[in-house]
């Protein structure tokens, strides 16, 4: 793979002015990924990581939210892009999978021309060419009779068929990185495993750099290189998937790999769900905004705000916790 | 067939975002309405005094909107025709939900053959262009201030019927109604203390926009010389009998016509308080 | 299932016609006293008054008389106007055509005008320009058409002395000369429709606009143009289908009285004059070509609906969109 930087978040903050107040969806956060690695983003809903994934894709609207911070894509500065010329890398050198196929897809026009006016965005493709590789495409996301099912409307399709077509159209001019929102949450258990192994096989084929936004720490263990664990608009924890796994230090962290339900029979337990609500965003708690949830909360995490500590186990493993230390399971 | 034009729910937030429009829509109407009924009580407005020095005379002092071709006060006429386009408006839209909504409750609510054959004669009505039957009833009943009314209830029930069919549909399938069912509760009463209420926005809302179009067509009516009888002007006649003056002296029509506007516009948009946009876009009958 | 439905609805139109023809035979047969006598009024002798109910066969019971006059509408026998004596099909065949050219004209200016105000509206939602845009067509929806009408005449025909108030010149004296004798009319009668599309395919333009794959759109880099033309419309177009059969009866309404005002010689001003002169025979024809017309036209647009949508073709998949689409009252 590349050396260099694919996707960079600096100091990046979502602000939503709301009614009733100003909800910070996003605090402060900084990320990096690498060419071809695949990052994932965990948490609770509301916890910010959708907000994240749009707005470092550059989709967030300004008018509808105060950003600051810096995203730099491929060497490109997206924050900085006027709407137009953010428009010529969307497509083309990043791209996203939304949660709900069925929405996502129009429900008019037949998958195949939607695919192809995917790839029609690289201005060397002709119509024809477009068409063909629209079949192309469908074959490579595993659907099969693809010059059948191009005619095809999203409504006759099934669920995990129509979130690869959602994927073909997303990988149709190749980008260098992909945002996948929830990309399962939306499909059955069993379908759910076969999207995933798709996204493997794409990002190890075409050397896709992926950003998986997954409220399901479970799947994003064993899909992604990354990981990045948010609890109410900011980073919690954050590292390589094998260091965040084998020492979760955030007490959030370990709360999360508490709720995963186990599978093998050693360490068979129920799995304990975490108690209490996520924050209320318009009034977030003082200091650690796990604290009142956790049950090691100190007067010092009531009061003073965590910065993200460097563990030293692996390159890149931090955490945002006065009190890190094994789950307490 | 359905016409769920309900206020989506939320009906008494939007009546409390009153906006300026609102308050002078409600003005013009509340003046309109007291010029029209309560002044004739203390005051006679004199609308057939011709005058042969006074033809098409501008506003004065004496006639605050100029004169007619006849030297007729323009101002008395319009209001008196305020009288006549406010009774058949109203009139006519209470009869035809007075009608249209019980039906529509029954058909709503039985189901079956009742709204089988209802419905059908809905459809009936409804094959007619509105203006084409209320003209067509109007040249066959004559000319007279009740006719034109009946020419108008006729097309505009229908629209009541579906109106009210839908919203019993919506409204008996909810939980509370198939409750008092169960309790072994009068078909009726149900339909009369449970469903009722609960429709009554929306059709209070579709009557006011009726009442506009009410008024509209009687004054297409008027204009065609098919409305209410010459002797009492009505703003459509007051149109009609302007044309022919509309190069030499405008105002003939202008003046009925900005009362006829006003008047519709104030209905509509206090009506899109209540009603949702493509619902009152509609402006029912035209 | 399917042609079933299908069927039903065929059959439900073709007693809803049946219904309205013998309504408008009634209508004539059931005039208060002797028809023949309200035909013809104070003026008919009592010669004229016998020829007439020959004619309308009056001696023959009401039932015959039916079947009859079924049958001969059914060969397009209307009979024959009071008035002038001229066969009622021959006057509705000449003057059908100025109606259609002008209702046709009036809705390519009223979708010409409202589509890319729809469009601007809803691309620009929320915005001043939206509230704008809402508040002139708000202002459109409430003026009569033959208030309108009278703003046109002054400013366009006596103010600026641009176009002819009156009059209709017909084709074959020059296509230009023709347009220009109905562009008034055809302006008048646009307003109205004009502005319930603009409103009826701003709001389901909005929806469409809120929906995820209009996000997924924009994530693939289209152009907004082609966003809202490609992407945007289609799905939207449900609402606009319904209201186009609510507009032709509007239409078919105001075009009476459009065609009085500018004396043009269709179909609307004939029905209005045979009111005033009292020619049932010409009105009941008219009448029954207007109902029948607008019943067809329903039925054509509700098949409209499953070109527009294919999902509408599976009654299964009739979501909230398909149900709204019905919702416009019809008048």
């Amino acid at each position: 793979m590349t050396d260099g930087t694919l996707l960079s978040i600096k100091d990046l903050v979502v602000e939503f002015p709301t009614g009733a107040g100003t909800v910070r969806a996003v605090d402060h956060v900084s990320l990096e990924l690498g060419y071809g690695e695949r990052l994932g983003i965990v948490g609770e809903s509301g916890s910010g990581k959708s907000v994240l994934a749009r707005t470092a894709m550059g989709l967030t609207r300004p008018g509808t939210a105060r950003i600051s911070g810096q995203v730099t894509i491929a060497g490109h500065p997206v924050l900085e892009l006027g709407e137009r010329r953010r428009r010529a890398l969307w497509g083309r050198e990043v791209a996203m999978v939304f949660q709900d196929p069925l929405s996502a897809l129009h429900p008019i026009t037949p998958i195949g021309e939607q695919i192809a006016e995917a790839a029609r965005r690289d201005p060397r493709t002709t119509r024809r060419q477009a068409a063909a590789r629209a079949v192309e495409l469908l074959e490579t996301v595993g659907i099969p009779q693809a010059t059948r099912r191009v005619h095809a409307r999203a409504h006759e399709l099934s669920g995990g068929m129509r979130q690869r077509v959602a994927i073909a159209m997303a990988i149709a001019c190749r980008p260098k990185l992909l945002f996948a929102d929830e990309p399962t949450t939306a499909l059955d258990v069993t379908v759910q495993a076969r999207i995933l192994d798709l996204f493997d096989q794409l990002c190890a084929e075409f050397g896709i750099g992926l950003v998986m936004v997954s409220h399901d720490l479970g799947v994003v263990g064993r899909h992604t290189d990354h990981v990045a664990v948010m609890y109410a608009g900011r980073i919690a924890e954050r590292g390589p998937v094998r260091a965040v796994f084998a020492r979760p230090s955030m007490r959030y962290t370990s709360a999360l790999m508490a709720a995963i339900p186990r599978h093998r029979a050693a360490e068979q337990s129920l799995p304990r769900p975490i108690p209490g609500q996520p924050p209320n965003l318009l009034a977030p708690p003082p200091g650690c905004r796990f604290g009142p949830r956790c049950g090691q909360a100190s007067p010092r995490c009531h009061a003073e705000q965590p910065p993200l500590l460097a563990l030293g186990d692996a390159p890149g493993h931090e955490y945002a916790c006065w009190h890190p230390g094994e789950a307490d399971r | 067939m359905s016409t769920a034009i309900l206020p989506t729910g939320s009906w008494r937030r939007r009546l409390r975002a009153w906006r300026l429009t609102d308050a002078l829509s409600l003005t013009w109407l509340g003046l309109l309405a007291l010029a029209a009924l309560a002044l004739p009580l203390f005051l006679q407005l004199d609308t057939e005094t011709m005058s042969a020095t006074e033809r098409l005379a501008g506003p004065s002092a004496q006639h605050w909107l100029g004169t007619d071709n006849y030297g007729r006060d323009l101002l008395a006429r319009a209001l008196s025709g305020a009288r006549v386009s406010l009774l058949i408006g109203f009139g006519s839209v209470a009869a035809a939900a007075l009608i249209g909504v019980p039906l529509g409750m029954l058909a709503g609510y039985l189901k079956g053959a009742v709204d089988a054959v209802i419905s059908f004669v809905v459809d009936v009505i409804l094959a007619f262009p509105g203006l084409v039957l209320a003209l067509a009833l109007a040249s066959f009943l004559g000319a007279s201030v009740s006719n034109v009314m009946i020419a108008i209830v006729v097309p505009m029930t229908p629209v009541f019927v579906r109106l009210a069919k839908a919203q019993t549909m919506s409204v008996a399938g909810r939980e509370y109604v198939e409750a008092s069912q169960v309790i072994g509760t009068r078909t009726w009463s149900i339909v009369v203390r449970d469903v009722l209420p609960n429709i009554l926005p929306a059709v209070l809302a579709y009557a006011l926009v009726s009442v506009g179009s009410a008024i509209l067509i009687e004054g297409g009516l008027s204009f065609l010389g098919m409305g209410v009888p010459p002797e009492q002007p009505s703003w459509g006649s007051m149109i009609n009998n302007g044309r022919i003056f509309i190069s030499e002296d405008p105002r003939l029509v202008a003046v009925p016509s900005l009362f006829m506007l006003l008047t519709i516009l104030g209905l509509n948009l206090i009506a899109d308080r209540f009603l949702s946009p493509s619902a009152a876009a509609t402006g029912g009958v035209r | 299932m399917r042609t079933r439905k299908a069927l039903l609805r065929l059959a439900r139109l073709a007693a809803v016609l049946l219904v309205v023809s013998t309504l408008c035979f009634l209508s004539l047969n059931l005039l208060p006293g002797d028809p023949a006598r309200a035909i013809l009024g104070e003026s008919g002798t009592p010669e004229s008054v016998a020829a007439l109910q020959q004619e309308l066969g009056l001696d023959q019971p009401l039932a015959d008389r039916y079947v009859t006059w079924l049958g001969n509408i059914l060969q397009g026998d209307f009979g024959r106007s009071y008035a002038n004596r001229q066969p009622v099909a021959d006057i509705i065949l000449q003057r059908a055509p100025v109606t259609i050219e002008l209702i046709v004209l009036s809705q390519l200016i009223a979708l010409a005008v409202a589509v890319p105000l729809a469009a601007v509206a809803a691309a620009r939602r929320g915005t001043a320009v939206d509230r704008g845009i809402s508040s002139l067509v708000f202002l459109a929806v409430s003026v009569p058409s033959f208030v309108l009408a009278f703003v046109l005449i002054w400013v366009f025909a006596i103010k600026l002395g641009l176009y002819p108030a009156n009059g209709f010149i017909p084709v074959s004296d020059g296509l230009g000369q023709n347009l220009g004798s109905l562009f008034l009319p055809a302006l008048a009668l646009a307003a109205g429709p004009a502005a319930l599309y603009q409103r009826v395919l701003r709001a389901d333009l909005v929806e469409t606009y809120g929906q995820e794959f209009m996000n997924v759109a924009r994530a693939k880099g289209i152009s907004p143009l082609r966003m809202a033309v490609r992407h945007a419309f289609r799905p939207s177009l449900l609402g606009l289908t319904t209201s186009l059969g609510v507009v032709v009866g509007m239409l078919i309404g105001s075009s009476v009285i459009i065609e009085n005002l500018f004396s043009l010689p269709g179909l609307g001003s004939i029905l209005a004059q045979s009111v005033s002169a009292r020619d049932y025979v010409t009105v009941q024809g008219v009448v029954l070509v207007a109902a029948t017309s607008f019943v067809l036209i329903n039925a054509l647009v509700d098949l409209l609906y499953t070109f527009i949508d294919p999902r509408l073709r599976k009654p299964r998949t009739r979501g909230r969109q398909a149900r709204r689409a019905r919702e416009v009252p019809v008048a």
